[in-house]
């Protein structure tokens, strides 16, 4: 950790808190009556937690995450932050939160160290220890090849990046990331993950939208599901992953229908549809450990030759795609 | 290398092309606009004998004065330009960015930025303004103009408050405009503000004077002219909102609505509805800021074309009068324009005035007193009929140089070598065409508006590019 502040000292455990919380804005769709984008959100965020947003709509996930780093204001309810009340409409820059919405806070016209130095040295006497720490933290964190590159040569992906080290280094307790039209690989997501580490590390916390499954899954130990302005799934990632992923097998064949018709007699407690690419997804939503050896079994007794076979690890896009339909599936019932 | 940057640092480099910290470009471009001055005073000079010579002596005389009064203005309009194109980079613009706001989570303090963002602004105008002052003044001892410096102080000292007012008055309207668009055409109005405050408190006459300018403390003498207590006022003012304002707008973190519309359903609207009246009101509307910007940009635009379709007409009337030749006059609805281009008919025609001629026909009558257009052996003259006697007209001019024999010019013309007869006289008009036809005029009147004319798009791609390049989006 590079700046110490006495604010960090203090020790909140729930760094957001957001009761029966609704939004000044709605939303009027197809001379339907308005309703709230955000409604009933309830939700809770601990201190060394990163929580990953995720859900259907693009203008749910970033509102709720600019009313959360008080950029927005909100219209009923409660939002606590770090056990400090937000008035309802100021919409100041909280201290303890650190928003990153933009690139454009970025400066252009220097390097990424430099800009670096030029956030976080101005205060530092020793600068060349300061340069050192960092350099080395740009290497650590798999930065190193950026490290001297103008940040006007970025992509924005990459200024992200570089935006939420900054903001690592800031005395914020809660960094809250709203970028999610951005698309980050591979070689953005592991920086982020030690970025996050780092944060972890320091019990500060991080809350960041995406509608990238890999990012969530890799990056996050929890995650909000929003659905139709409501959060339909809080919690943690892993246990999130288990509970609402039912697939348990997906299996190649040129003609699933056929295979699904087969199994669906033999072994009727499993769920069956056909997937993309003449693929059988095989669910199983009464236990937790199915017997997957007796599928295999059938689907050879039955004379059928699998392209392929895949045993299902538990994953975000499953279970988000299972608490999605299981929402929809409620509202139809009521 | 060990980079530790101030925010003072950052703004000096931010202000100049490439983004870099450089005096030497300082330099350069307190260099070029001395270079300017002096190319503008060597134009004028051109045009000594024009009723320029008469109402703007000062601009006109071989002097210093003059040379560094022609740099005071000129520096000031291309300074203009300068903020113009780099208005993103040396206005508040960057706060709406919410550039402060990672600054501010750094532990920045607002209240130290603004005052490096102005400190930044003061230093760089400083440098710029002195280094074309002493280009100015070097080059004009180059012209072996008599060196007399006891006005060169006061005349330092108008030039640089300009800069001062014109930078804080863009700066803090940058506060207030979400538009650059907007604020450049504030820019330009407020330039023409000062320039007009500059004629109306008076403070035109005494800084144009360079006997007045010879005593310092003139410009201080507030009972004779107001204008540096207003601008005083004006720059205090100014810098007052720029704490105020500027501090106010780096509490809060910009966003606007309008980055929601990519992300609503087809025919959805977002709205919001008044507590107290139960009245919806659509979040999402046209930017009324952004309307108003695009019809400034079409006024302007129509006033570009205005003005070089009026350039081209004039210049074709240039060319037309230029090509007149004894006999084969341009006769433009009975009239005849010329180029009086000497000093004998003063002083009803003077050097230089554009003269308009009616065309007679042969039977007309001509009178005593009248100024007549007249052919003398294939020679056109213009002279006052004297006396008329037998049909014969005498004619003299109405001033002899003092050198030259009186009644050398008395001529006897008949009446059939008359055909014109003097109307008028347009002082403004006959500068103008004597501008035009200099290298400069031609530039102006006839090679920009040839290029907008046939070019106008990717001038105009070219001149949007560049007001891209220097602004710094992230």
């Amino acid at each position: 950790m590079l700046i110490n502040n006495s604010f960090q000292q203090k020790d909140f455990t729930k760094v957001v808190s957001m009761q029966n919380l609704s939004s000044n804005e709605m939303i009027i769709a197809n001379e339907d009556l308005p309703r709230s984008v955000l409604h009933n959100i309830n939700l809770e965020i601990m201190k060394g937690e990163v929580w990953g947003i995720s859900g259907r709509s693009v203008l749910e996930t970033k509102l709720l995450l600019e009313i959360m780093a008080n950029i927005k204001p909100y219209k009923n309810g409660k939002c606590v932050l770090l056990e400090r009340g937000m008035m309802r409409l100021k919409r100041f820059i909280l201290p303890h939160v650190f928003y990153i919405g933009t690139t454009s806070m970025i400066y252009n016209n220097m390097n990424v160290l430099e800009f670096l130095m030029f956030a976080t040295g101005h205060k530092t006497f020793d600068v060349i220890r300061q340069q050192d720490r960092v350099f080395e933290q740009l290497i650590s964190l798999g930065l190193g090849n950026v490290s001297l590159t103008p940040i006007s040569t970025l992509t924005p992906e990459y200024k992200v990046l570089i935006l939420l080290l900054t903001a690592y280094y800031s005395t914020s307790q809660l960094i809250v990331l709203n970028m999610q039209n951005l698309e980050f690989s591979d070689e953005h997501i592991i920086p982020i993950r030690n970025i996050s580490n780092l944060i972890q590390n320091e019990d500060k916390t991080l809350v960041f939208s995406s509608f990238d499954s890999d990012m969530i899954e890799s990056v996050c130990t929890h995650t909000a599901v929003l659905v139709d302005g409501t959060v339909a799934y809080s919690g943690d990632i892993r246990n999130f992953c288990k509970t609402y992923d039912r697939v348990v097998l997906t299996v190649r064949y040129h003609n699933p229908e056929e295979l699904m018709s087969v199994l669906q007699n033999q072994l009727p407690q499993f769920n069956y549809s056909v997937g993309a690419g003449n693929s059988l997804i095989i669910k199983d939503y009464k236990s937790d450990n199915p017997n997957l050896h007796l599928i295999y079994k059938k689907i050879a007794e039955a004379g059928f030759t699998p392209e392929r076979i895949i045993i299902n690890r538990k994953n975000y896009k499953n279970a988000c795609e299972e608490v999605i339909r299981r929402y929809d599936l409620q509202k139809q019932l009521l | 290398m060990i980079y530790k940057s101030s925010y003072f640092k950052k703004e000096l480099r931010q202000a100049y092309i490439e983004n870099k910290i450089s005096l030497r470009k300082q330099f350069f471009l307190g260099l070029f606009m001395g270079l300017v001055a002096i190319a503008v005073h060597f134009m004028l000079q051109t045009m000594i004998k024009s009723v320029f010579g008469e109402r703007m002596p000062h601009l006109m005389q071989q002097s210093y004065f003059t040379t560094l009064y022609t740099f005071t203005f000129i520096s000031l309009f291309l300074y203009l330009l300068y903020f113009i194109f780099l208005y993103d980079t040396l206005s508040f613009t960057e706060i709406r960015k919410n550039r402060w706001y990672l600054l501010v989570k750094m532990g920045y303090n607002p209240i130290s930025m603004i005052f490096a963002k102005l400190s930044a602004l003061f230093y760089s105008m400083i440098i710029i303004y002195t280094t074309g002052f002493a280009v100015t003044m070097l080059m004009t001892a180059f012209l072996k103009y008599n060196f007399f410096y006891l006005y060169i102080p006061a005349l330092y000292l108008v030039g640089l408050l300009d800069f001062l007012v014109l930078g804080i008055v863009i700066l803090t309207a940058s506060l207030f405009f979400k538009q650059r668009n907007m604020c450049r055409y504030f820019a330009l109005f407020a330039y023409v503000i000062i320039i007009a405050l500059r004629y109306a408190s008076g403070y035109q006459k005494i800084v144009s004077n360079r006997v007045l300018m010879q005593d310092f403390y003139v410009l201080f003498r507030f009972d004779r002219c107001i204008y540096l207590p207003v601008i005083a006022a004006i720059v205090f003012a100014c810098l007052v909102i720029c704490f105020l304002k500027a501090g106010d707008i780096a509490k809060y973190y910009s966003v606007s609505y309008e980055n929601y519309a990519d992300f609503l359903p087809e025919n959805a609207q977002l709205v919001t509805r008044d507590d107290n009246t139960g009245r919806i009101r659509s979040l999402i509307t046209p930017d009324l800021s952004a309307r108003r910007s695009k019809i400034f940009d079409m006024v302007a635009t129509a006033s570009l074309a205005l003005v070089v379709c009026l350039a081209v007409a004039f210049n074709i009337f240039v060319i037309l009068i230029s090509t007149s030749q004894p006999g084969k006059e341009v006769t433009i609805r009975g009239t005849i324009p010329y180029i009086f281009v000497s000093e004998t008919m003063q002083p009803t025609i003077m050097e230089n005035d554009l003269a308009y001629f009616r065309r007679i026909d042969p039977y007309e009558n001509v009178n005593v007193g009248d100024i007549v257009l007249f052919k003398d052996e294939n020679t056109v003259y213009i002279e006052r009929v004297v006396t008329i006697e037998d049909d014969k007209y005498i004619v003299d001019i109405d001033y002899y140089p003092p050198a030259a024999q009186k009644g050398a010019m008395i001529k006897t013309v008949d009446r059939e070598d008359i055909y014109g007869i003097y109307k008028g006289a347009s002082r403004w008009l006959g500068a103008l065409i004597l501008f035009a036809n200099t290298i400069f005029g031609r530039f102006v009147f006839l090679f920009v508006p040839v290029l907008m004319l046939f070019y106008y798009k990717q001038a105009k791609m070219i001149f949007i590019s560049l007001l891209e390049a220097t602004s710094d989006d992230g």
